[in-house]
């Protein structure tokens, strides 16, 4: 069965233009998110998986550029001017941003921060809007909403202020959330709420998902289908069965063999500067599979399975 | 809330006393014989007689012991009786209250230029960063610091007052006699604030909360009045009391210039003329307007940041 496509990123580039060169953050990069699904994107600090987000959104600093196409609901967003886009920000795309300890105003009251989300959102009058306040932070398991929206943020801890800023997110009817490394630097406590969060949110809208993230874990437990970025390219894309139980790009392998459970073993050598790009395969210099056709030629995307792809020329 | 301000207010009683003292005995260890300076005054033909200088000692008190005077000095202040200068012989605080209104006009009016052209410029250049509006206002900025007051002061005469006489160039008859020297004394202060204002709204605006406003679909205007705003006033209402503190204190040359009679000019007369009472006494009187602007700025504090209301670690 055929479902809807609610994202469809087609030939992304993203770059920064800086004193010492363009350091292209996102490249070329297709990938789609389907109705109700899931999509990790997976990849080490540093590897645009944050700008690819940014990009969707439209919120880079002022030296990016973005070129290509990326398609949400039918519309394409490439040309939209900033006014337009604060229509779907907020609205159609929830964020949940990263870092929830910082992503409140300190000086302003829940309340009102909650208040300005349901005012993008529509017009509600002044109790109609505290009444939609209380019943979205209950959604968010929130047992005294009254006290959360009279306090300021330095009030609440970690996990509250994330579900918080998800209530903000679920104020409208978004069809697609953006979660931003929910689960970075987070205790094992604050992230299972985090992960409780999220989906509590599945649960309340049934949205389409983007789950940004380095956690490999946390990924293979929530997601449906994952997506692999090294060095602003994705390297694989899978369902989540297919990556966790198949792996075939070997960063991907690698990045399996470095997590603790498998006894920490790390990846030789750094990921390239997004500067100077290496010619061919980004990873072949760090691959021990590398042949001479990986130094040269640079891989394209190739199909394993029905839903599996892989950037590889020795799978 | 009131709480605190009222132990801010009870902090201020040792402070007030230590002023006091050091006011006090700074004068009082300083070389030269007040009562010989008050001879000199009252009869500036008349010789040194010992017997007559021994009377006046004992008429000013000057024998007593040194806490003795202290005491017999502090309780006066504490009255609002701070004596009488040797020189003119009128109220300390006569003066000084007919004076202090020339300088706190003058400060304000400072104090409102500089916070005017501050937070106008560092908005702009913060907002147009590295366009050549930033280059040009960074660049004027590093002029600016470096020109004297005194110099742009009498610039400032020259072109207002003596070319376009939009402006008397000296003495005080009308409020409009305060804009030239405001101006001066607010452009030398303003540069700090410039600064300040540029850094505070980039950080700000690269800070976790600018990103939630933005991706909740906030315009960029909204942006800076609701969530920016709010947070640069910590900063500025820190700069804005050293300011205030620095333009009372250090606004003589300009006070001079302008022909404006502030305290400093007084001040300074006064010390130089080691006429004591005058001394003392505007030294503590000015001690204490620095206690209560800085406990103005603790009790605004209070209103702007929930997170020092509650006696949590702000970041400021």
């Amino acid at each position: 069965m055929q479902t809807e496509t609610v994202l469809k990123i087609t030939n992304l580039n993203t770059y920064f233009q800086t004193p010492d060169g363009n350091v292209s953050a996102v490249c070329e990069l297709d990938i789609e998110i389907k109705k109700g699904e899931i999509l990790g994107l997976i990849g080490e600090t540093g590897c645009g998986k944050s700008v690819l987000g940014e990009s969707v959104l439209k919120v880079l600093p002022y030296n990016a550029i973005s070129t290509g196409s990326i398609v949400f609901e039918g519309g394409e967003l490439m040309g939209l001017k900033q006014k337009q886009m604060r229509e779907i920000r907020g609205r159609k795309i929830a964020v949940i941003p990263q870092n929830p300890s910082e992503a409140l105003n300190p000086l302003v009251k829940n309340k009102k921060q909650i208040y300005e989300a349901i005012d993008h959102n529509g017009k509600a009058k002044g109790m109609e809007k505290k009444k939609q306040s209380i019943r979205l932070l209950q959604k968010m398991h929130f047992k005294e909403p009254e006290k959360v929206l009279e306090s300021y943020p330095h009030r609440l801890s970690g996990g509250m202020k994330q579900r918080v800023l998800a209530a903000m997110g679920l104020c409208g009817n978004p069809s697609l959330l953006i979660a931003d490394e929910p689960t970075k630097g987070l205790d094992a406590i604050v992230r299972s709420q985090v992960i409780e969060t999220l989906m509590l949110f599945k649960e309340n809208t049934g949205t389409a998902m983007m789950l940004i993230t380095h956690d490999l874990n946390f990924a293979t437990k929530v997601c449906n289908r994952i997506a692999v970025m090294y060095a602003g390219e994705l390297i694989e894309v899978g369902t989540c069965y297919e990556i966790f139980k198949n792996p075939i790009h070997p960063y991907l392998m690698g990045l399996f063999l470095a997590q603790p459970e498998n006894g920490l073993i790390p990846i030789d050598g750094v990921s390239p500067s997004l500067i100077n790009l290496p010619q061919g395969c980004r990873f072949h210099d760090r691959c021990k599979k590398a042949s001479e056709k990986c130094k040269r030629f640079h891989p394209e995307m190739k199909k394993t399975t029905l839903t599996h792809e892989v950037r590889c020329w020795n799978p | 809330m009131k709480k605190i301000i009222i132990n801010r207010m009870l902090m201020i009683v040792p402070t007030v006393i230590t002023i006091a003292f050091l006011a006090f005995s700074i004068m009082y260890f300083s070389p030269g014989n007040p009562a010989e300076i008050l001879m000199r005054y009252r009869n500036p033909e008349g010789g040194t007689d010992p017997a007559a200088l021994a009377h006046y000692e004992e008429m000013l008190g000057l024998d007593d012991p040194f806490f003795t005077q202290f005491e017999n000095w502090f309780t006066g202040v504490l009255g609002g009786d701070f004596g009488e200068s040797f020189k003119t012989g009128n109220p300390v605080n006569e003066e000084f209250f007919y004076r202090i209104g020339y300088t706190l006009m003058l400060s304000f009016t400072g104090l409102a230029f500089s916070l005017l052209i501050g937070i106008t410029l560092g908005f702009l250049s913060a907002e147009f960063k590295d366009s050549w509006i930033d280059n040009f206002l960074r660049f004027t900025q590093s002029i600016k610091m470096s020109i004297p007051s005194f110099w742009l002061a009498l610039f400032f005469i020259y072109v207002f007052a003596t070319q376009l006489k939009w402006f008397s160039a000296f003495g005080y008859n009308s409020p409009k006699d305060l804009i030239l020297p405001g101006l001066v004394l607010g452009l030398s202060n303003s540069s700090r604030m410039v600064r300040l204002v540029r850094t505070c709204i980039l950080e700000e605006k690269s800070s976790g909360y600018v990103y939630t406003a933005r991706v909740k679909g906030l315009s960029e205007i909204q942006i800076f009045f609701k969530h920016i705003l709010k947070n640069i006033t910590l900063p500025i209402i820190t700069l804005t009391g050293v300011s205030l503190v620095s333009m009372i204190g250090g606004s003589l040359i300009i006070e001079n210039i302008f022909g404006l009679p502030g305290i400093g000019t007084y001040l300074v007369s006064a010390i130089v003329a080691k006429d004591y009472p005058v001394s003392m006494g505007f030294l503590f009187a000015y001690g204490i307007i620095i206690v209560l602007i800085n406990l103005f700025i603790d009790v605004l504090y209070q209103f702007v940041d929930p997170r020092v209301r509650d006696g949590a670690n702000a970041e400021i």
